[in-house]
Formats: structure tokens, sequence, C-alpha cells
């Protein structure tokens, strides 16, 4: 004997075909929809890590009033819950790009972390080079193989300076366009138009004027998930500990900045 | 033992702040094979007492013994095969599934029961032999609750309990129908229960159960029963 649950079902779906199609099709639709939306989120998050972990972008940045020498980066360097720290340099300049002046972020350029996408052109390879943004060329009419110079300023080796390529950067992730925040400065109207890199030898100094830290174990945690978190807080705390060795020696002062990835 | 006991059966309706007594300490027993008929006016509990025996609702209070198991301590599992292998119902409003003809309709009652009867051959019995592939929407109310009928016994039930089944007939069909039962109980040594307000057909029971707010009122035990066709009304 045949299952009459069955015949009842297939009848009462028969008689009302019209309806049960739209309601199939409308449940499949918002079962798609909740399923994307619900998707959406994590995704997200799973490619900027991916990201930023291709890039070795940093978990801690640490700046300093008075810079970092090579001796407070190796003391860095021995904390228990650190992988790695980056020197690096960064100013902020007026740089000449023909007809009109813009603010500029110089960066030097680290082979090992924060690592920048060339998108086209080459790399620096002197202190006489730059590599910029495309917005910049852009905004300005301007070509590979144009100059630049930077204004008025003695913390660089070489102030004239050739675009040699154009740049993408991790720390940059938001700036697409021209109008897009850079971040403050000092320097003409306080807001930074552009960023750019250059050789780290190109920066007239004796110290970095920042760090980068990897904290052991983070780069295979999801980047702000709970656990990532965590390791950073850890790494952190013990950064801080250090920091106040210093504060009573008198040595140098540095505010570790947690600027958590975005 | 009887077959079937009531002892000081309660039950409460809670409506909010209201409780509803609606069987207050009911007590009775029945028979094995005996047709019974429950009379009594509209709300005295009668279909309540029927919904509790056929194991579609639970007691407050008191205990109620079918075949010497107590079935108020069953749980809602026990509950689900007791109504399986023990119970046929018949509805004042037949409760036919729409979508199925006669014959699927019995189909479905007897699927999950393990010795029913041939669906076929009941169809016969009450006399839809030419009917079985109709469905509900094609069949008068007569023969919608012969098919309910036919459904109930096919599943070859200890227990017919039949609530107001000729309530929404009438006279002639309604007759019809009370002699299909009483045939079920005298031939098939079923035990039947008829709940009706209709006093004139109590001769054809074996025993009255007369209830009145709630309880029961009297109880008459018919040492010669009628047969339904030596009754009018
Ligand atoms: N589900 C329920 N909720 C609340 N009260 C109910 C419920 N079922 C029945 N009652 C009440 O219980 C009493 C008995 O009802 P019932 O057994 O249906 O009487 P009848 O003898 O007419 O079949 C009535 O007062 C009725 O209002
Ligand atoms: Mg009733």
């Amino acid at each position: 004997m045949k299952n009459r649950i069955n015949t009842t079902c297939f009848r009462e779906i028969k008689s009302s075909f019209k309806r049960f199609l739209s309601l199939l099709v409308m449940s499949m639709l918002g079962v798609g929809v909740f399923v994307g939306i619900s998707m959406a989120a994590p995704s997200m998050m799973k490619s900027i890590d991916e990201y930023y972990d291709d890039s070795n972008y940093y978990d801690v940045k640490l700046i300093s009033t008075l810079g970092f020498s090579d001796e407070n980066i190796e003391d860095i360097k021995k904390l228990d819950s650190v992988k790695e720290v980056y020197g690096s340099n960064s100013k902020d300049v007026l740089l000449n790009t023909g007809e009109n002046e813009s603010v500029v972020k110089l960066i030097g350029l680290n082979e090992d972390i924060n690592m920048v996408e060339i998108t086209s052109g080459t790399k620096p390879k002197n202190n006489g080079e730059i590599v910029v943004e495309e917005a910049l060329l852009k905004k300005n009419n301007l070509k590979i193989g144009s100059y630049v110079s930077i204004v008025n300023d003695d913390g660089f080796k070489k102030t004239k300076l050739k675009i040699v390529g154009t740049v993408k950067s991790p720390l940059y992730i938001n700036a697409a366009s021209s109008s897009s925040d850079r971040g403050n400065t000092n320097l003409g109207t306080g807001k930074i138009n552009y960023y750019a890199y250059i050789p780290n030898d190109n920066f007239n100094l004796d110290y970095y004027t920042e760090a980068y830290v990897t904290v052991k174990g983070a780069k295979e945690k999801l980047t702000n998930s709970e656990n990532y978190n965590k390791l950073v807080d850890n790494a952190l705390n013990e950064i801080e500990d250090i920091k106040n060795d210093y504060k009573n020696k008198d040595i140098m002062k540095f505010i570790p900045k947690l600027i958590t990835r975005f | 033992m009887a077959y079937i006991e009531f002892k000081n059966v309660n039950k409460t309706y809670q409506m909010g702040e209201i409780e509803i007594k609606a069987l207050n300490k009911t007590s009775f027993e029945i028979e094995k094979g005996e047709l019974v008929v429950i009379l009594g006016p509209s709300g005295a509990g009668k279909t309540t007492c029927l919904n509790i025996l056929g194991g579609m609702d639970t007691v407050t209070g008191g205990k109620v013994f079918v075949d010497g198991k107590d079935i108020t301590k069953y749980k809602d599992k026990d509950l689900i095969l007791y109504r399986r292998n023990n119970i046929g119902f018949v509805f004042q409003f037949y409760n036919l599934v729409q979508n199925l003809t006669a014959l699927e309709n019995v189909e479905l009652a007897v699927q999950l029961c393990k010795d029913h009867l041939d669906p076929k051959t009941i169809l016969n019995k009450v006399g839809l032999k030419n009917r079985i592939d109709n469905f509900p929407s094609q069949l008068s109310g007569g023969e919608q609750q012969r098919v309910a009928i036919a459904r109930a016994i096919a599943k070859n039930p200890k227990l017919l309990l039949c609530d107001e089944p000729t309530g929404a007939l009438d006279y002639k069909t309604g007759k019809q129908i009370l002699k299909l039962l009483e045939e079920t109980a005298r031939k098939e040594k079923m035990t039947v229960i008829i709940i009706t307000h209709n006093a004139a057909i109590a001769p054809m029971a074996d025993k009255i159960i007369k209830f009145k707010n709630g309880s029961v009122s009297d109880v008459v035990i018919n040492k010669k029963p009628k047969s339904i066709d030596e009754i009018e009304w």
C-alpha cells in the first residue's frame, strides 16, 4: 500500500502549483539573500587578513618623540611576544610638483614590512628617485620620468627626485582617490594630500622615526579576531614595561600605540 | 476489574484567571464488548471525557484504566502508540482529508497500524462499494460519515469512540449510521461508545451513562437492548 501522506502532499502541490512555485522561489531567494548577508562579513574579514598577511603588515606601531636607535630596536626585539621589529622613517614635506605644491608623506621603502605594490615603473634604486601614488600623477599632469622637489627641508640627502614608478601601500588601504583621508600633519592645510616612497638612505637621520612590530603567532590568527587581539594586547603590555624602564632612566620617551590594524 | 474504569477523574481548563471544571470527580465503568451511549446536555463534559479516553487529552486528577493499564501515566510517546493501536475515533464533522479519495482516507489511517483490516472490504461493508474513488467533496454528509466510520474500524481498534456521529445528519441517514455502529458492536464484539444528546436512541445501548455538570449523574444498565430498527423518534 502506498504512503497516503505522500499522496495528499503531492495533490496539495498539484492543485495549487502556482502558489507552491512562488513560495518555493520566494524562500529560495530569502535563503540566498540571508546566506549572502551572513557570509559577507566573514569573507571581508578573511580577505583583509590575507592581504595583510601577504604584505607582512605590522601588528603594533611605535612612535617616539626622540626616535629609535638601533639599540632600542634590539631591546624591543628581545621581548618574548615579539617576532620582529623594523625601524622605519617617514616625514611630511611640501613637494613641488611643477605648478603647485602638495603636502606629501615621504616613507622609507622597506622590503620586509608593510610591503608595497609597485603598480607601474620600478622601485626607487637610488636617493634621487621616488615612487608616488597614481593619483598624484593624474592630478598634476605628471608622468613617470618627471621630476619633483622637496621644498625647504634639510632632512634629506637629495631633494630633487625623479619619479620612477607608481605605488600602492597597505598603510593607506582606503586611499583610493586623491580626496581620501591620509591623515593629518602640521604642514600646509594640515591635511596630507599624498604618500610617496623613497629609499631609507635618503633620510638624513641617525635614528628611526617609528618602529613596526610583528607579534609572534599573530599572522596565523584572523585580524581583529578575539584571539588576535589577545596576542597583541599581551605584546603591548610587554612593550609598555620597557617604556617605563626607559622613562626612569630618562633615556628616551616613546608612545607604544596599538594601531590595531584599522 | 472492568475493561474501562474512570476513577474520580478531574479536568480543569485554565482560561487566564478563570478555572473551568470540565470534569469533576467523574467515575464509571464499561465492560468489554458493550455498546454504551453517553447522554447529557451541552457543556456537561462528554467530549472532554471521550477525548481523555481516546488519549487526545490528559487528566488533571484521577485515574483512567483501559484493559488494566493506567493511561494517565502515559507519556506523549506512549499516547501516540495507544491512539494508533487501540482507538478508532468518529467525529461529528467527519474530519476527512479533502485531497484523498474515500479509499485513500482509509488507507492513510491504517498505514501505521499492525493488525488492520483491508480498507476495500470495510468500505464495502459500510455500503460504499461504488464510491471508493470519490473525494469527500463528492460525497453526501452521511456517506462522508460512513467513510469516517470505515476509517475508524479498519484500524481494528479495541475501542470505537463516536462523538455525536449523527449530529450533522438528517433522521434517515442518522439512523443508517447508528445501524452501522450497532452492527459493528454486535458482530465484531467491539467496545463502542457513542455520545449523543438524543435521549431517544438510548434503548439501543447495553449501558447508558448520563452526564450533568461534569460528573456522572446516572448509569442505567439495559438488560434487553432494542435494535435500532425498532426505535423511532
Ligand atoms: N479546550 C478547552 N478550553 C477551555 N474550556 C474547555 C475546553 N474544552 C472544553 N471546555 C469546557 O469544558 C466544558 C465541557 O465541555 P465539553 O466536554 O466539550 O462538553 P460537551 O458535553 O458538550 O461535549 C465546557 O464548559 C467547555 O466550555
Ligand atoms: Mg461535545
